[in-house]
């Protein structure tokens, strides 16, 4: 990292010294808001993902989110929080290439705020749920509240810099009716291996077949590399998610997928997958076009896709081919019961 | 694609004039503009001041005006540095509007760089750990209305300090410091064409556009779907293929049924 940018308000904070003192040789730069460097429309975000300068931020507001309709792995509520945006990974399909103006990563580093504020929304999802149950006058259990930490950063790339999992997994194991869910492409799974492993914790990987793996998704370890490494925290006794979103053709789809399918459920033991999930491949209508004016010459932006809602994705047809044999093959491994869907709303 | 640079006094100018080897635009009167043979190189004297900056920078943009642009501000500042070392900005603060600009300067060889205050009225306030200078906030603000930020430089030369004033700058003097720095002037001014270059080369249009919008008409909407239907195609398909639907169409409707009909089955 050759290019730090620190918030005024932060530059003591402990956890933003730790991270500079890991860039001994980076310019820093003092700031008064991120907001100053990253929210700037004229910016190159292609060139800047080949060189990314860090911003070390407060987060002030919106700590904790409802996550959009459609996005969920079966829990009545559903929220996210993010202590970093942007990704050290860069595949093509990704919306945070469109999301943002910038491809520099912020890292917000008042980590004991986001706890608050998920200690919150979590009173006020057990009030909700309390009422729930109130209204139906039944005697079920009350609903466990599912945080997503990997929706605007991978969970775990960036581990060794940030201590994520270090700090918040000590925190939601004092919360059982707390689901965290973190989300990965990354084989940094160290910070897990060393803690002591939480039930109300899944650890996500996504997956696509080697083959697109290798030609959309930039920088990512191997699909061997991260079976691997979800095996051994498998075996350590974590829950596992599958993530199987987004789902993207190939002329031999079937073959792919299936391999894919294979190479997990080698080792993997059924017992300890929390959930899988499926979705199309799908870009938001203007986001798609700023991929497409990023990345004119990329050949999965330039499949045939059309326009469904306010959604670029594959034809109704394509995508019930595709969702039909992933989930045919996923049968043969595991109850249906595990399995959910990410619709386009 | 086209590279600007803006330089405030005909003295800071000079040397660099001179070893681009650019020439004179005698039919401007506006400003001073002197450019290389192909006008990928552009040089405007903007005389002092951030306004003078902005105006000239914008005028520059509009000069010989292609898409792909990118611009460097180069001149003289105060600061607490030894005189005649080179920086680039990475903050450009102008403190009457109280608004800052973070130049991104990764893109470039490592340089050494510092925060740049742009103010009005000359000052002897050596202190602070900044430079000073009485253009670069004008010419950033005009310059990011046409391009994106890793496009656009500032590079400044320290002329005084608490020990050396400005008072003792003259034309001979500004023009030494020019000199002494002129190998890694013309370093910045060569990665930033490269760079301008490679984008400008990755974005290009299709060789087939130009052909087939004077050959059929398009509407504006039909002109963007050509456009993208043809970066499909040179993915997709051969140039022999691409040359038979061309030779094919007989309209400019029926040129992108073809392209989108061959275009719509083929997955990666």
């Amino acid at each position: 990292m050759e290019l730090i940018y620190v918030e005024n308000s932060i530059k003591q904070h402990p956890r933003a010294q730790a991270i500079l003192k890991k860039f001994k040789d980076a310019t820093v730069i003092e700031c008064e808001h991120y907001g100053e460097i990253f929210n700037l429309k004229a910016q190159n975000f292609r060139l800047q993902k080949q060189k990314p300068a860090l911003i070390l931020a407060e987060k002030k507001n919106n700590l904790v989110l409802p996550t959009p309709e459609g996005f969920g792995i079966g829990g009545e509520q559903n929220y996210y929080f993010s202590h970093m945006l942007n990704c050290v990974y860069d595949c093509r399909y990704c919306f945070l290439q469109g999301m943002y103006h910038s491809a520099n990563y912020v890292v917000f580093v008042n980590y004991e705020d986001f706890q608050d504020a998920i200690k919150q929304t979590l009173s006020m999802s057990v009030n909700k749920s309390l009422l729930n149950l109130a209204c139906k006058n039944t005697l079920q259990s009350i609903d466990s509240a599912y945080f997503f930490s990997g929706y605007d950063c991978d969970s775990l790339a960036y581990e060794p810099i940030t201590k994520f999992v270090e700090n918040f997994l000590p925190f939601f194991a004092n919360y059982p009716q707390a689901i965290l869910e973190l989300r990965t492409k990354s084989t940094n799974i160290k910070a897990l291996l060393k803690q002591e492993v939480i039930q109300n914790c899944v650890i996500a990987f996504s997956f696509t077949p080697e083959e697109i793996s290798v030609a959309v998704e930039h920088k990512v370890p191997s699909v061997s590399k991260r079976i691997a490494a979800m095996n051994q925290l498998a075996k350590q006794g974590w829950k596992i998610g599958l993530r199987f979103d987004p789902l993207i053709y190939k002329e031999n789809f079937t073959q792919q997928y299936q391999q894919l399918l294979a190479n997990i459920f080698q080792e993997l033991s059924i017992k300890q997958i929390h959930s899988v999930s499926i979705g199309p491949m799908r870009f938001p209508v203007k986001m798609y076009q700023k991929l497409v004016n990023l990345y004119p010459s990329d050949k999965l932006l330039a499949q045939p896709l059309e326009r469904r809602n306010q959604n670029m994705t594959y034809t109704m047809e394509k995508e019930n081919e595709m969702k039909k044999i992933v989930l045919t093959s996923l049968a043969n491994y595991l109850d249906e019961a595990l399995i959910f869907e990410c619709y386009i709303s | 694609m086209k590279l600007n640079i803006v330089i405030a006094l005909p003295c800071e100018a000079k040397f660099i004039i001179q070893t681009l080897n650019l020439k004179k635009d005698v039919a401007e009167h506006t400003f001073e503009i002197y450019h290389n043979q192909d006008k990928t190189l552009c040089l405007i004297v903007s005389g002092i001041g951030k306004i003078n900056a902005a105006i000239a920078t914008t005028y520059i943009a509009q000069y010989a005006n292609v898409k792909q642009q990118g611009f460097i501000n180069i001149g003289i500042a105060a600061g607490p540095y030894e005189i005649g070392i080179m920086f680039l900005a990475h903050k450009l603060y102008d403190p009457i509007i109280n608004k800052t600009f973070y130049p991104k300067i990764n893109f470039l060889k490592n340089y050494p760089s510092r925060s740049l205050e742009t103010i009005e009225i000359p000052n002897s306030d050596y202190l602070m750990e900044k430079m000073i200078d009485m253009e670069a906030y004008g010419f950033y603000q005009a310059a990011i209305k046409f391009t994106t930020q890793e496009f656009i430089q500032v590079i400044k030369i320290i002329s005084d300090n608490s020990t050396e004033t400005r008072q003792k700058i003259s034309t001979e003097f500004v023009n030494q410091l020019m000199k002494k720095n002129i190998n890694d002037i013309l370093n910045v001014i060569n990665s930033s064409h490269e760079l301008l270059d490679k984008e400008t080369i990755r974005l290009a249009q299709s060789k087939y556009f130009v052909e087939l919008v004077q050959s059929f008409h398009f509407s504006q909407q039909q002109k963007l779907q050509l456009a993208r239907l043809l970066q499909r195609a040179e993915i997709f398909l051969n140039e022999t293929q691409i040359n038979t639907i061309i030779k094919n169409a007989n309209s400019s409707k029926s040129l992108l049924v073809t392209l989108n009909n061959d275009l719509g089955n083929i997955w990666s």
